[in-house]
């Protein structure tokens, strides 16, 4: 931002003007709807028509003791810790692996970061396909490799279900660390890794102590905040497995989606909704926090 | 060190040799491994109906055929989704990027407390997860009689793309300098001819960025469509493919997989023309909290 000058002048008139448009649809589009979200949260609204008889807390109450909440609430930390821990392994190795010289490297960047880009219902439907019950290749690929001896139902299955979708989502979003990792080991000075190896710094020592203390605050961020995205992201389970079987892939977001569309229970949606924004704050307060520290760093 | 001549002693050297073999067949192994479902379903695109459900499965088609693609595009119904799609989109993306650059040169250029703290908020609502939002905008459409119309779903998109378009294109007009649009000043231009004659057309290449991510997104969307549409006529894309998985009976796996292979097709030559570009920018990006 420049400060305004003669010829320049700081035309309030002009601001407002301009950023009017852009206001109005923020203010009613994300603004209101956040208000409405936490004034439905205190109401018990039944009916079609939206109007809700003020209750209270009741709401909330009702969710810190149901069973099926608490259940989302767990499924929903397996589902975000296992995709973002397999996310940073994937990550961070491939990232390591793509920023070595070799021919072709920007063709095989472009082909790891690819499912990035892909749609998220042309994943899905790929996956499905894949994971079929009868027919699906993972499951015969597997069977001609004699690791199983009939196929699995991988989306259907009690057992599998949670780890198939953590699948998915993984091979989905971990380029997103390997985009941000790359980006931060394409800046460290060649002269670092020059001056370690006159002092005689082995290949390991000098990822121990070059490479690693350097990516580590972006590779911490960037994995925070896929975190924080995962957290929210429920696309991949409403499509293949519904929250099941027998609620072991229902995770918050699903609740609240199941809860507004299925039972409109309104109130009780929107007040759920809010306990997941709250968590969803945590996280992402923790994120603000970090990311500070390492500007200041900087 | 290509292109180098090699010394005596560097001919074989098996150490090095063994090292690139493990590079290379680690980079082949790793791309096989993440393009494969790309893949599968392409060449999966062009197998007969029967060969599809076919246990166990083939990897590739044991006929080629077109039909797939053939009786997608006989059916009427699917032209009505794709003609949904591209106008959806399209507005969508306009309207973001008309309104949002706007804003974003006010919050660029501009720097009273009101306008910045807009600017920060923005941010917040672009961070609003979906389904908190999916909630009251359901609320807002019943009510306004907005349920079941493509209306709907270009004010669901924008409520994400147009924050996104505001912030990106702030930091690209705050690297334009004002110095330009002053010597237009001077040259006799008026405020709004100086924006329009140097800023804007340096600004061309992010606003052709953010028109395709935002153009992406809405292309892709299928949550709000899902609660908002019910009717055929109105069906875009992604909620077709939806709605075909969500049947009990079996899959016409035929149809999904083609209509898959043609969703892909505007996002992958997007992403060709802005490729270099857009790794860079994800990767700064990412770390700022894009």
């Amino acid at each position: 931002m420049e400060k305004a000058t003669a010829i320049y002048p700081n035309d309030k008139k002009l601001a407002y003007v301009s950023i009017f448009p852009s206001f109005l649809v923020i203010l009613f589009l994300s603004f209101v709807p956040l208000l409405i979200v936490i004034r439905n949260s205190f109401l018990k609204i039944d009916t079609g028509n939206f109007e809700g008889k003020f209750v209270g807390f009741k709401n909330y109450l009702f969710f810190l003791s149901d069973p099926s909440f608490h259940n989302a609430f767990i499924n929903s930390m397996i589902w975000t810790f296992g995709s973002v821990s397999l996310d940073m392994i994937l990550g961070l190795g491939l990232a390591l692996l793509l920023n070595e010289s070799f021919k072709f490297r920007g063709f095989a960047r472009a082909a790891i970061i690819s499912p990035y880009l892909m749609p998220s219902i042309v994943a899905i439907t790929a996956w499905r396909f894949m994971m079929d019950d009868f027919n699906g290749i993972i499951s015969h690929f597997l069977m001609k490799l004699n690791i199983i001896d009939e196929p699995i139902g991988w989306l259907s299955d009690q057992d599998w279900a949670m780890f198939a979708v953590i699948m998915i989502s993984v091979w989905k979003l971990f380029p997103f660390i390997v985009i941000a990792v790359l980006g931060i080991l394409q800046s460290i000075p060649n002269e670092l890794y020059e001056a370690a190896r006159i002092d005689g710094a082995g290949p390991w020592r000098r990822f121990f102590k070059i490479t690693f203390p350097f990516i580590l605050p972006v590779f911490l961020l960037s994995s925070l905040l896929r975190a924080i995205w995962t957290f929210h992201k429920f696309d991949i389970i409403l499509i293949l497995t519904d929250g099941g079987p027998l609620d072991t892939t229902n995770t918050l977001p699903m609740f609240v989606f199941y809860e507004a569309f299925t039972t409109f229970k309104m109130g009780r949606a929107s007040a759920s909704a809010i306990l997941m924004l709250l968590i969803l704050l945590v996280l992402a307060l923790i994120y603000l926090y970090f990311l500070r520290r390492a500007e200041k760093k900087s | 060190m290509r292109g180098a001549v090699p010394r005596n002693e560097e001919i074989f050297d098996i150490k090095r040799f063994g090292r690139m073999l493990m590079l290379y067949s680690a980079v082949i192994v790793s791309i096989c491994v993440v393009c494969f479902p790309m893949l599968y379903i392409f060449v999966s695109s062009f197998k007969p109906g029967s060969e599809l459900v076919q246990v166990p499965p083939t990897l590739f088609p044991g006929e080629w055929t077109l039909d797939n693609y053939r009786e997608l595009f006989r059916q009427q119904d699917f032209m009505t989704y794709f003609k949904n799609s591209v106008l959806l989109a399209v507005i969508a993306t306009l309207l973001s990027i008309i309104l949002g650059s706007v804003g974003a040169y006010a919050l660029s250029r501009f720097n009273f407390r009101p306008i910045q703290i807009f600017g920060q908020l923005s941010l917040l609502s672009y961070m609003l997860p979906e389904v908190l939002i999916v909630i009251p905008l359901y609320v807002y459409v019943a009510n306004f009689g907005l349920a079941d119309t493509l209306t709907s779903l270009v004010l669901a998109n924008i409520c994400f793309t147009l924050p996104l378009t505001l912030w990106f294109m702030k930091s690209y007009f705050a690297a334009i300098p004002i110095a330009l649009e002053e010597s237009a000043m001077i040259d006799g231009n008026t405020r709004l001819q100086a924006f329009r004659k140097v800023t804007l057309p340096l600004a061309l290449p992010g606003l052709v960025s953010v028109g395709i991510f935002s153009f992406n997104h809405t292309w892709n969307e299928f949550i709000f469509a899902l609660v908002f549409i019910s009717s055929d006529s109105k069906s875009v894309l992604p909620l077709a493919l939806v709605r075909w998985m969500g049947q009990d009976t079996i899959h016409d796996w035929g149809a999904m997989i083609a209509a898959s292979v043609i969703i892909i097709i505007p996002t992958l030559v997007f992403f060709m023309i802005i490729q270099k570009k857009l790794i860079s920018g994800m990767a700064s990006g990412g770390v700022k909290g894009g």
